[in-house]
């Protein structure tokens, strides 16, 4: 079993959980997206917190699946995840961990998270930095 | 013009050396009052020559004398001579967009790079300004929503008003806001409202009020792409910037050719999200609230370039109404025709306490 590292949410992700899907906007990436699913459930212990063990075990409770089972496919979607930089990861613990608890009552066919990612914001938001500045007024001059 | 040589130290300083340069000025306007919801501004030109690139936009929501919450300073540099005061801050610390970090609470600035448009906001002194070095080289698009920059800041911390990218039609007694991502639609259908019982609060960018649940009207020009025009010939005519680039849209302020149909808002009874299905008819069916903040957000938080904060706002809004995919077709009549049958049957909304 392994300790760390913890993944968490990144603190410049703004979410949203509705009943069956959670959206995500990146504004720093320019891309928003959307959770269902295995994907949607894992988003909740992320937000605390938690190891990768502890999100198979997550999965375990809620979906016909062990633990063992989900874990490839959890790492999978955790390295989504970072890369699009919607999770950090962290050697020190969450101030609280999420709750594994007991498998649910009636657990639903185990499918792979996904991770759904809407790149069309970005072109609202091309990079126009600043330069060529006036050394006269400090002012940036016409291109 | 000649200014005294004054490097601000800090945002209260630049911001009491911007105003006096204003203040002086020999080329003021007398001031507009601007009425949106609740936030009256007080819009004072200062620079010479026509002032319409910056109210025709707005001129359906002037009011008459009175007080005003904000004092918003356009100052067309190219005329007035007048320039804003050295930075205090260096230009590394501007990000990408051009959104300067200020290094103080209530203070927020952006210089737009391309146009040459610089934007300060002082939540402290109630003062804004709108800094254009040449207001004849701003692109047509700037003149479709003046002032929204300003509009978000001053309300970005009020919890119950946000911008959103929508379109908004209705009647007094209720209408609904169009919101989705460019090309779904969203134009056209509320242009094929024109002619109908339904009332015209803007295509682009409205004011919402989250706890009454109202729509307020901030901008009464129509936006129309070549192939909208050729679905809506009859505002070819009407169009305020033929000869514009091709890259640039059409403008129709409808405020001066259809006076009667724009209003200044009404209660919102629910969020469509217009799609087109390339057939001929239009009908709608149930969407959930994350279809709807999915197709509301994104470009709402880009274009404004706006963080958590309008993020939840909007958040807030799709949890209280109901949204619809509204499958929309060829024959644009039917549009107003689904809208109003959806409204007959959508029941009143409650507001959040």
């Amino acid at each position: 079993m392994t300790t760390i590292p913890y993944y968490l949410v990144a603190p410049s992700v703004v979410s949203e959980r509705f009943d069956d899907e959670v959206i995500i906007v990146n504004m720093a990436r320019g891309h928003y997206y959307s959770l269902r699913g295995s994907a949607a459930v894992l988003w909740q212990p992320l937000e605390q917190g938690a190891t990768a063990d502890t999100l198979s075990q997550y999965l375990a409770t809620r979906y016909t699946v062990e633990a063992a089972d989900a874990l490839s496919a959890l790492m999978t979607f955790l390295t989504q995840l970072s890369g699009e930089q919607l999770i950090i990861s962290s050697e020190t613990a969450p101030a609280t961990l999420p709750n594994v608890g007991e498998p649910v009552a009636g657990r639903l066919p185990f499918v792979a998270p996904v991770l759904e990612v809407y790149t069309d914001m970005a072109d609202l938001l091309a990079l126009d930095p600043i330069h060529d500045v006036s050394s006269v007024d400090g002012w940036p001059t016409k291109k | 013009m000649t200014d005294t040589v004054t490097v601000p130290v800090d945002a209260p300083a630049f911001t009491q050396e911007f105003s006096r340069r204003c203040q002086v000025a020999d080329c003021r306007q007398p001031a507009q009052r601007v009425q949106f919801g609740d936030t009256c501004l007080s819009v004072v030109f200062i620079g010479r020559g026509n002032t319409g690139f910056l109210t025709d936009a707005i001129a359906h929501r002037f009011v008459g004398p009175g007080p005003a919450e904000l004092t918003v300073y356009v100052v067309d540099a190219q005329t007035s001579g007048i320039r804003p005061p050295v930075p205090y801050w260096t230009w590394q610390q501007a990000d990408g967009h051009g959104m300067i970090d200020t290094h103080a609470t209530g203070y927020s600035g952006h210089f737009q790079q391309d146009t040459d448009v610089f934007t300060w906001v002082a939540r402290p002194e109630r003062t804004a300004f709108l800094w254009l070095a040449d207001r004849t080289q701003l692109p047509d698009w700037e003149r479709s929503f003046p002032l929204r920059y300003i509009l978000h800041k001053w309300l970005e911390d009020n919890d119950r008003y946000v911008l959103v990218h929508a379109g908004a039609v209705g009647t007094p007694v209720g209408g609904v806001l169009l919101t989705g991502r460019g090309g779904s639609g969203k134009s056209t259908s509320t242009l094929a409202c024109l002619h109908s019982s339904l009332h015209y609060a803007g295509d682009d960018f409205v004011l919402i009020d989250t706890e009454q649940l109202v729509v307020h009207s901030l901008y009464n020009v129509a936006k129309l792409t070549p192939d909208t025009i050729g679905r809506f010939p009859q505002l070819e005519p009407l169009v305020a910037n033929p000869g514009a680039d091709p890259d640039q849209k059409a403008q129709v302020f409808l405020h001066q050719h259809y006076p009667d149909v724009v209003t200044a808002g009404f209660p919102l009874r629910a969020i469509l999200l217009p799609r087109f299905t390339g057939g001929t008819d239009t009908t709608y069916q149930s969407a959930t609230a994350a279809d709807a903040l999915r197709a509301l957000a994104p470009s709402t938080l880009a274009l404004l370039k706006a963080d958590g904060r309008t993020f939840q706002k909007m958040t807030r809004l799709v949890r209280q109404l109901p949204a619809f995919w509204l499958d929309t077709g060829t024959d644009l009549p039917q549009i107003p025709a689904t809208i109003l049958a959806l409204l007959s049957a959508c029941p009143v909304a409650t507001p959040c306490p």
